[in-house]
């Protein structure tokens, strides 16, 4: 951002000494100023104005203030208001401290600890698996020639730029018992017919199964920009030294991707553990109680607008934002790693 | 390049010394208490059963000045344009035509109205109610919980003995809560059993639908039709929605109860008591039979799957609103549905030994009037909606959505209206609102509708979901198999008494 600001500065100045319409009027209205001998005062402060102000780079400050005040406004308010809800019982307007009554229920309540496992189960399924098949396209797309890249590219790229609320609506027809596709192709191959959203054994399964299906573009555009990033000789030079071709993807690719693996497994992770719209399109949490695909993000919204439970509602983004927390660190410690290559 | 260490460069230190000065000082705002709301003052009408204090009230008359601008919410019931004819109008055609007839006839008054998708209904009223900053009218019945911690007004200061002998008196009372008038009646949307004619003739069963006038659909003869009209793999007599919709509850799972004399609650709704009569176990155990039998639409339906099943005639029987009809015919435009079709109205299946009950005609359409100190929006809020259930011309707007008007105008609006020659409203009309007796609140489970079960659902600590939510999730336990009839109801027993302390 600060570079962006210094890069905005600089074209600014070269507008100024280019003699830009507005600051000439400016200057000429300095000229006349000049000349009368009351102003010589405001004309000195003006020109050290100007001066210091061209010197300094506290333009920045004017680029960087939406930023700012977004980050103010809907993130550093939005938790602290979060944080002072969880202590609060709020009814009709009125809001009343309870302590740490709301906590102390969460935790006791055995729907967030199935939400938990839930999550858990979800976000480890679909970041590994899904990081794993990323990788493994990633490294089949990156060995062709540049147009088939682009076209596998857009093609798992793709869902990504569509909202997840349609896709989500469209694998609710593909689950459909009665007259889903799913179903129906299931049924060519000998296989009766499922219940693949309301049967508790297998609702889970097939919300990570769409997940996987349709998101991984994004690491796989990463991955391949990765891959290009990493020079031949390397390559070659295993290929001299005698690797197959797997040992060169695992011992010199994958090594060499660390950096971007680590920064989508733990931006997978951040923004899985947070599933919610699969889970309110496809299933509502259901099905059964407590819910077989209830998850945190789901029982926040729950709790809240359903159960109109506000104070417990912001316990418990509380409690996931700990939970990311916990694991986004020990991800770091586990994954990154001093060795460069 | 030279880095400049000057004064007038920000370093990244100082950069971050600043976001982290602004976002402490930022979380410190979020963290104060906010003040209460100074201009509202909150009624608990609990005093007011308590201490019978007959509040002094100014009514605001209409003044010279400017015009009150009033609030108001309301969600998507209307399915015509303005002209009560036109199909797939646009959502808010009629209802912004109806406030330009209503500014009209009331210059001094306003409306702003914000017509909310039912899709963020619940979520934007939950918030507002949670907030304390309900619009001035709001479409709703008043429900109990929210009158007694005072986000809503009462009206009696506005209600008019003239308004009280228009209005149905049953809707009246319904509205009356702790001893004051808080809800507006509009319109009327009994709930029922439909079954298609149609099927049944086509695929068998038709020989147990009951002929006689009353419609009383005995669970016996439901049983019969099931028999004769599932095949168990396609074809399946009955439609309960028990993926997704709460309907399921009150529709099916509570009239299970009611119409084998089950009572969820004792007398003074102290005490959850259904357990304690067997035959709560034999209604549940129908489901779950049902099910295995291949009576009962399979693998947990949601709505939308039990109207493709009953519109393509594989399911013949549902719990429904006598709207059915009109969205029937939305759903013949759309081509999701066959013609001929008809429809049969009948009250919820009940046991042949006992007497069936007319299923929520103490709710229905109804308008609150939300808090506020301003007397003349109070006024005009309650002017807006005792014109929806009274102005003559309104009548008909209910009537060809599927409701039923209940004011006497209104009524008489829509005399030898063409729509009343149906036979499913007339029997609605001439029998099943004045001939059945209105279902004992002691049998309902959605607690919603009573002053007392509310205020136990608000007391339940146990349950992280809403109530009918709760219910519906222990229904799916059961019809997956997870648990038996006999452990549901001594869960729900136990999970509901515990919570009131009272010994199961």
């Amino acid at each position: 951002m600060l570079r962006l600001s210094r890069a905005l500065c600089f074209i600014f100045r070269a507008a100024v000494s280019n003699g830009a319409d507005g600051w000439q009027l400016k200057m000429r209205t300095v000229g006349s100023l000049r000349s009368s001998p009351f102003s010589e005062s405001k004309i000195s402060r003006w020109t050290q104005f100007r001066s210091a102000f061209r010197k300094s780079n506290k333009w920045g400050y004017l680029f960087i203030l939406p930023l700012v005040a977004d980050f103010l406004f809907f993130t550093a308010y939005m938790v602290g208001f979060a944080v002072w809800l969880s202590f609060q019982q709020i009814s009709a307007g009125n809001y009343t401290f309870v302590g740490l009554q709301n906590f102390e229920r969460i935790l006791r309540s055995p729907a967030t600890w199935n939400a938990l496992r839930n999550t858990l189960s979800y976000t480890s399924i679909v970041v590994v698996v899904g990081l794993a098949i990323a990788l493994i396209l990633s490294e089949l797309i990156f060995r062709r020639s540049s147009k088939v890249q682009i076209f596998f590219k857009s093609a798992f790229y793709l869902p990504a730029v569509v909202s997840t609320i349609v896709i989500s609506l469209v694998w609710y027809w593909i689950f459909n018992p009665f007259y889903g596709i799913l179903n129906a192709a299931a049924g060519l191959i000998g296989i009766p017919p499922q219940n693949w959203l309301m049967n508790p054994n297998l609702a889970l399964s097939s919300i990570i199964f769409m997940t996987l299906v349709s998101s991984g573009g994004p690491a796989i555009i990463l991955l391949t920009a990765a891959m290009g990033g990493i020079p031949n000789e390397l390559w070659d030079a295993a290929r001299i030294d005698g690797a197959s071709d797997w040992t060169r993807f695992w011992r010199v690719t994958v090594p060499l991707l660390r950096p971007t693996l680590l920064y989508l497994f733990v931006v997978g992770f951040i923004g899985n553990f947070q599933v919610f719209e699969q889970i309110y399109i496809l299933t509502s949490g259901g099905p059964g109680f407590p819910g077989a695909t209830e998850t945190v993000g789901f029982l926040i919204y729950d709790s809240a607008f359903r159960a109109m439970q506000f104070g417990q509602s912001a316990a418990l983004s509380l409690l996931l934002f700990v939970f990311i927390l916990i694991f986004s660190i020990v991800q770091f410690r586990v994954f990154s790693s001093e060795l460069e290559y | 390049m030279s880095v400049n260490h000057s004064k007038n460069v920000i370093t990244r230190r100082n950069m971050l010394k600043a976001f982290a000065f602004g976002s402490v000082g930022t979380l410190t705002a979020a963290c104060a208490v906010p003040a209460p709301p100074s201009e509202v003052t909150r009624e608990v009408p609990r005093e007011v059963i308590v201490e019978k204090e007959v509040e002094v009230v100014v009514t605001a008359t209409p003044s010279a000045g400017p015009p009150v601008e009033i609030d108001y919410w309301q969600a998507p019931i209307w399915r015509l344009g303005k002209d009560n004819q036109t199909p797939n109008a646009p959502i808010d055609e009629w209802i912004n035509y109806s406030i330009e007839q209503f500014e009209a006839a009331n210059p001094d008054i306003k409306v702003r109205l914000e017509l909310i998708p039912w899709d963020t209904w619940g979520a934007k009223t939950s918030t507002a109610f949670a907030s304390g900053t309900l619009p001035n009218l709001l479409y709703g019945a008043p429900q109990p919980d929210r009158v007694l911690v005072g986000l809503y007004d009462p009206i009696d200061e506005f209600v008019t003995e003239e308004d009280k002998a228009n209005w149905s008196s049953a809707r009246l009372a319904a509205g009356t809560l702790f001893g004051r008038i808080y809800g507006i009646p509009t319109f009327s949307n009994p709930n029922m059993y439909a079954i298609s004619k149609t099927a049944l003739e086509q695929y068998g069963g038709a020989d147990f639908i009951p002929t006689d006038d009353m419609r009383g659909l005995t669970i016996q003869s439901l049983e019969k039709i099931a028999e004769a009209f599932s095949d168990g793999t396609s074809r399946y007599a009955l439609g309960v929605p028990v993926g997704d919709s709460p309907t399921s509850i009150y529709f099916d799972l509570a009239h299970a109860m009611i119409g084998r004399g089950v009572m969820m609650w004792d007398e003074g709704f102290e005490r959850f008591i259904a357990h304690e009569n067997p035959r709560s176990v034999e209604a549940l155990q129908w489901f779950v039979n049902a099910q295995k039998n291949g009576w009962m639409i399979p693998n947990l339906p949601k709505g939308n799957d039990v109207s493709t099943f009953f519109w393509s005639q594989n399911c013949a029987a549902r719990g429904q609103w006598p709207g059915i009809q009109t969205e029937l015919e939305t759903a013949q435009a759309a081509g999701q549905a066959g013609t001929p079709f008809e429809i049969m109205l009948c009250s919820h299946p009940y046991d042949e030994n006992l007497t069936p009950h007319a299923a929520g005609v103490d709710g229905g359409g109804a308008f609150s009037v939300g808090k506020t100190n301003d007397a003349n929006k109070r006024s005009a809020a309650y002017r807006l909606g005792n014109w929806y259930a009274t102005e003559a011309s309104v009548g008909e707007t209910w009537l060809v959505n599927g409701f039923f008007p209940t004011s006497k105008t209104q009524m008489k609006a829509v005399e030898g209206h063409p729509l009343l020659e149906d036979p499913n409203k007339r029997w609605v009309l001439d029998t099943y609102l004045t001939k059945y007796k209105p279902e004992p609140l002691q049998g309902h489970p959605m607690f919603v509708q009573n002053v007392r079960t509310v205020q136990i659902m608000s007391e339940i600590k146990v349950i992280d979901y809403s109530p009918s939510g709760y219910l519906l999730r222990t229904f799916q336990n059961l019809l997956l198999g997870q648990t038996t009839p006999e452990q549901m109801m001594q869960e729900l027993a136990t999970t509901i008494n515990t919570a009131l302390g009272v010994k199961v």
